[in-house]
């Protein structure tokens, strides 16, 4: 949502710096469709519909901290509590709303279900540099991860910050939502409670 | 393109025949799984002739892709559909077309990382190679080939590229390859690794390499062209406590292109930083220095595709509508620059903080150009065909491209009401930014107020007014948005951009838009009807109008 | 939405048990498809009759054929069109590197520089900038190849690249592409013949192909466009190497397209049905009153004829020939 906003004030920006395949004959492409239907089916089919409703596991991509530490996402964890997972941008204005919302009842959240927050930042390397900056002006104390070429981003399939996560003890990926609007992160705490009263996440 | 389906196809073959051998083999313990992602972006057209928005012959344009990831352990792929028919007002019109430009295979294993197929990745700060997608802003420079990593010990990463780069629905005509060393000390040296000093060091180098073809300088000679071009980056990172330093120096070698007019002159660049940070401030200097680094896997090529550089501008990225008006546009040929950023948070309970707290942030960027003094093989600056110019480095030239000062304080006033003030100074230079020449410098001053009220802990209204205050170019304009949300699903605003103080009466116009949200998890739809203004973009001397448009767009975007 | 279990489901029990994400899944559909339907019910053109536009009669009878020479030598020529404007700064420039080329190449080059789009745009309250060198034509030809969209100063070289969407060459381009479409073996000839009666005001262009080797399977269309030299007005500028910055007031334009003498898209010489054999000559007749909502200088002007196909838009072979000899 905050991207698509992006996109309609900041056209100029964008556009600066600016072959039919008629090669495709239209069998092959229903052919290479329907192989992708036929294979994703295949797959899904084969993977456990467990209670948990999990979404997917945690991919293995690599991101650093704000100390310059490389971190792999797959092994994000929180002593085996849920945590959250946050994609955020400096330049995205509901993004940090949302986190300052949270930050305002983070202490209770954390005191009440242990949880944490991953805040990652996707930045690139024109405010890569003020996220920092940003994160201690604002007093946040979240873990903060920087994705300045969006590969965390593009492999938790991410299209738009603000996109939000909450994994279970595990490392599973139970629960996500984009675009925030205030009161949102109440959502976002409940799933966590229901989370660790070891409830079904329902959407 | 042929030989991009019969690889792929092949691939795909492979993925339908083992997978399910896979998954029969093993009882599923490491969890193979497939997620995606889908976005659609449609516009329906009307005509608008006064604020300049033209016939669109198709009068519905479509974006829209698709993504698929399988992940199993170690090894990982995915691909992107993608069909633009045809492309949005806005987007390049050549990549009208649909397809699957973007597919990898990726494995992983102890040490090693190989990917084959598209590839992102960045070395450093992009200086010299970054290759990264932004599909909302119609921008892919992926490159086609083969990256390798490599941790031969901890802390310690090395990475090698090698491919081609992704030009529309085919490919650039430069072959491009570089490798790029990571070191952190903190991890490679154990005694290291809690210390409070913590350091970083990097280096990169890339080569590209293009077939001769004929060019001409402006004397009908023909010009004697490198066909390879090297560019090599250093760069650091220290910190000590809450203090930190870093910069980054590269340099590329001669690179005659449309952008920097045939010029055999080297090119070179600097970024430095410093910065302070403790809970509560966070202040960060930035100062950078460029000189000829654009640069494109195609000489002749002047649209906003096949960049092997990443240049971002030095200044703040805005988001507020009017407050992105003038945005500034890198000059990938000159620019000295520096920022600043002041971060701070007046604590609860102060005078200044109030009950919850007070944030300010302040903002200031300077541009301007580097001085160029004449080569004695040239009697015009930057003629093509010549070393162009030398420039003495730290030198700051007299054109002043930009300045900016913004600041920005939020209060929450009571649980139910929160205010967002900001206030912007800015001087754009629209003559060389937008390619209007003749043009005075855009002095504007702006004003947000951004206000939240809470009716009940999940609906809000939130009012949004901006005024954007100049004498020159189209002279003052006032926005208004107001936004009703229901959280976490409902959206719902109403715009209107009015160009109140035009010196030409009859263009001062109202920009509307209406706009409705539905959100549910990872799923979205919206529906906006509206105008927009135009807007003109100038990338290395092609200058290009993006029209004016009026009518509907559907936006549908998802997470699977 | 496209959770694992919903898509097993879907694909087991097509008809099942209403999951809670697939209610939402439904109701999501559901929008998709009422406003995909609002959106294609309201994107309709409703045409009456006619149905379709008659082509011209050949009027031989007011302008008799006359003898064409033999042609001696056969040589390909290109066309560079150069898609420019009045407010463009940038375009003087390309201007120039255009006609470089043409000096270079004399008679296998023909030049036509193409006003269209935004940066040819004419000012209603400024008289400086209400000269309209815009033309039916050549608004159509910018919208179709896309010329002024990715952005001006920009070109085509003989059209071609367009199947692969690769038409658009910037300015530096323009010589790399100009040596090797010449160098290409001419599949036709193609010469012009024009009488020009100042009396009458008329002008009877002929215009013979004759084909080198045999075509099949392709429809050929022949474009035959009039184009003007100096014609003076103001012009913006950003190159100093040029003329004065940030305008040239006295620019003295040349090859201006004026029109399209047989329509946008030509009238054909050849259908896919048909084989190549003899040449074939076809003959147009034009008033210079009313071609052009300007006036035009008969004696400044000059005829250009292209012969291309009409599935790649790839121009064959093109001619050059002025009003007055």
């Amino acid at each position: 949502m905050c991207l698509v906003w992006k996109l309609k004030s900041l056209k100029s920006i964008t556009l600066r710096n600016n072959f039919s395949p008629t090669l495709i004959k239209f069998k092959m492409k229903n052919i290479l469709i329907a192989a992708l239907l036929l294979f994703t089916g295949i797959t899904v089919l084969a993977q456990e519909t467990g209670a948990d409703k999990v979404l997917f596991k945690l991919p293995g991509v690599t991101v650093t901290d704000l100390k310059g530490t490389k971190i792999s996402t797959d092994k994000l964890f929180n002593e085996g509590k849920p945590f959250i997972i946050s994609f955020w941008a400096t330049w995205c204005k509901p993004c940090v709303k949302e986190l300052t919302a949270i930050a305002d009842v983070y202490e209770d959240w954390q005191t009440e279900t242990g949880v944490k927050v991953y805040a990652v930042s996707i930045d690139d390397s024109r405010s890569s540099a003020q996220v920092k900056t940003l994160v201690n002006g604002k007093g946040w104390t979240y873990d903060v991860l920087l994705d300045q070429n969006a590969d965390f981003k593009r492999a938790m399939n991410v299209n738009a910050v603000p996109h939000t996560f909450v994994v279970n003890g595990k490392g599973e990926i139970v629960w996500q939502h984009t675009s925030y609007s205030d009161g949102a992160e109440l959502d976002l705490i409940n799933v966590v409670r229901r989370l660790i009263a070891g409830e079904p996440v329902a959407h | 393109m042929k030989t991009y389906f019969s690889t792929f196809t092949t691939l795909l073959a492979t993925f339908i025949i083992l997978i399910p051998a896979l998954l029969s083999a093993q009882n599923n313990p490491v969890g193979s799984q497939v997620n995606g992602n889908f976005q659609m972006d449609a516009q329906y057209y009307r005509v608008d002739s006064a604020i300049g928005a033209l016939p669109v012959p198709e009068k519905m344009q479509m974006n829209s892709w698709t993504n698929i990831t399988y992940s199993a352990g170690s090894f990982n792929a995915g691909l992107r559909y993608e069909t633009y028919l045809n492309p949005v007002n806005g987007y390049d019109p050549r990549y009208k077309g649909t397809g699957i430009p973007y597919w990898f295979v990726d494995y992983k294993t102890g040490q090693f990382q190989v990917t084959a197929g598209h590839i992102y990745d960045q070395f450093g700060s992009g200086t010299i190679f970054r290759t990264y997608e932004e599909h909302n802003l119609g921008y892919d420079n992926s490159l086609n080939g083969i990256r390798v990593k490599f941790s031969p010990l901890k802390g310690v990463e090395l990475k090698g590229i090698y491919g081609t780069q992704r030009y529309f629905w085919d490919k650039g005509p430069g072959i491009v390859r570089g490798g790029d060393a990571d070191i952190n000390f903190n991890d490679l040296i154990t005694s290291w690794a809690e210390s409070k000093f913590r350091f970083q060091l990097g280096g990169s180098f890339v080569s590209k390499y293009q077939a001769d073809e004929v060019i001409y300088n402006d004397k009908q000679e023909k010009l004697i062209l490198p066909l390879n071009v090297a560019s090599a980056a250093g760069r650091f990172n220290l910190s000590y406590g809450n203090f930190g330093l870093g910069g980054e120096y590269a340099q590329k070698m001669n690179d005659p292109n449309a952008m920097n007019n045939f010029i055999y002159k080297k090119g070179e660049s600097l970024l430095l930083t410093a910065s302070y940070n403790q809970k509560g401030l966070g202040i960060i200097v930035q100062a950078k220095r460029l000189d000829n680094m654009g640069c494109k896997s195609k000489r002749t090529e002047t649209g906003n595709v096949l960049d092997i550089a990443y240049l971002p501008a030095i200044t703040k990225q805005q988001s507020y509508t009017l407050a992105a008006f003038y945005p500034y546009a890198t000059q990938p040929s000159n620019e000295m620059g520096l920022e600043a950023q002041v971060n701070y948070k007046f604590a609860k309970n102060t005078l200044l903080g109030g009950k919850y707290g007070t944030d300010i942030a302040v903002n200031f960027s300077a541009i301007n150009s580097i001085v160029k003094e004449l080569v004695n093989d040239s009697a015009v600056l930057g003629a093509s065909g010549t070393l162009g110019y030398t420039s003495p480095f730290f030198k700051v030239g007299d054109t002043k491209y930009m300045r900016d000062f913004n600041i920005e304080i939020g209060h929450k006033f009571t649980k139910s009401f929160k205010l967002l003030f900001t206030y912007m100074f800015e001087d754009y230079n629209i003559e060389v930014i937008e390619g209007h020449p003749g043009e005075p410098m855009v002095h504007a001053d702006i004003f947000v107020a951004e206000m939240t009220y809470k009716l009940s802990p999940s609906k809000a209204l939130r009012l949004e007014t901006q005024a954007l205050l100049t004498k020159q170019d189209e002279g003052d304009w006032m926005m208004s948005l107001l936004e009703y949300t229901v959280a976490p699903k409902w959206f719902v605003s109403v715009a209107d951009q009015w160009n109140y103080g035009n010196q030409d009466t009859e263009r001062q116009f109202h920009y509307p838009l209406v706009a409705v949200a539905y959100n549910n998890d990872a799923n979205r739809i919206q529906l906006s009807y509206g105008k927009q203004r135009e807007g003109i973009v100038c990338v290395g001397g092609v200058c290009r109008n993006v029209p004016a448009s009026n009518g509907f767009t559907l936006t549908v975007t998802s997470s699977f | 939405m496209f959770q694992p279990q919903t898509v097993s489901r879907l694909l087991l029990h097509p008809v099942s048990k209403a999951h809670s994400s697939m209610i939402k899944f439904d109701f999501l559909k559901s929008i998709i498809i009422a406003f995909t339907a609002t959106f294609i019910l309201a994107a309709c053109d409703k045409i009456d009759s006619p149905y379709s536009v008659p082509n011209e009669p050949k009027d031989t009878a007011a302008c008799p054929v006359p003898d064409f020479p033999a042609v001696t030598a056969h040589y390909k020529r290109a066309l560079v069109e150069d898609y420019t404007g009045h407010n463009c700064p940038n375009c003087p420039r390309a201007g120039l590197i255009a006609r470089d080329l043409k000096e270079q190449y004399k008679d296998s080059l023909v030049v036509i520089a193409v006003h269209a789009g935004f940066f040819a745009k004419t000012s209603v309250s400024d008289p400086v900038w209400a000269y309209d060198f815009r033309t039916p034509a050549g608004t159509d030809w910018d919208n179709f190849f896309k010329v002024g969209a990715v952005g001006n100063p920009n070109g085509l070289i003989s059209r071609k690249g367009y199947p692969d969407n690769q038409q658009v060459l910037s300015p530096s381009a323009w010589a790399n592409a100009v040596k090797n479409t010449i160098a290409e073996i001419p599949l036709m000839d193609l010469q012009l013949i024009t009488e020009y009666d100042a009396a009458d005001d008329k002008l009877c262009i002929h215009a013979k192909t004759t084909f080198l080797q045999a075509i099949t399977g392709r429809t050929l269309n022949i474009s035959i466009v009039i184009t003007e030299d100096s014609i003076v007005q103001a012009q913006k500028n950003s190159d100093p190497a040029v003329g004065a910055t940030p305008q040239i007031l006295d620019f003295v334009h040349m090859h201006v397209l004026r029109g399209a003498v047989n329509g946008t898209w030509g009238t054909p010489v050849l259908l896919k049905t048909e084989n190549s054999g003899d040449p074939v000559v076809t003959t147009f007749p034009m008033h210079f009153t009313g071609f052009n909502l300007n006036t035009m200088i008969p004696k400044n002007c000059r005829v250009v004829a292209f012969v291309y196909d009409v599935d790649t838009k790839e121009i064959l072979q093109v001619a050059e020939q002025d009003v007055v000899k």
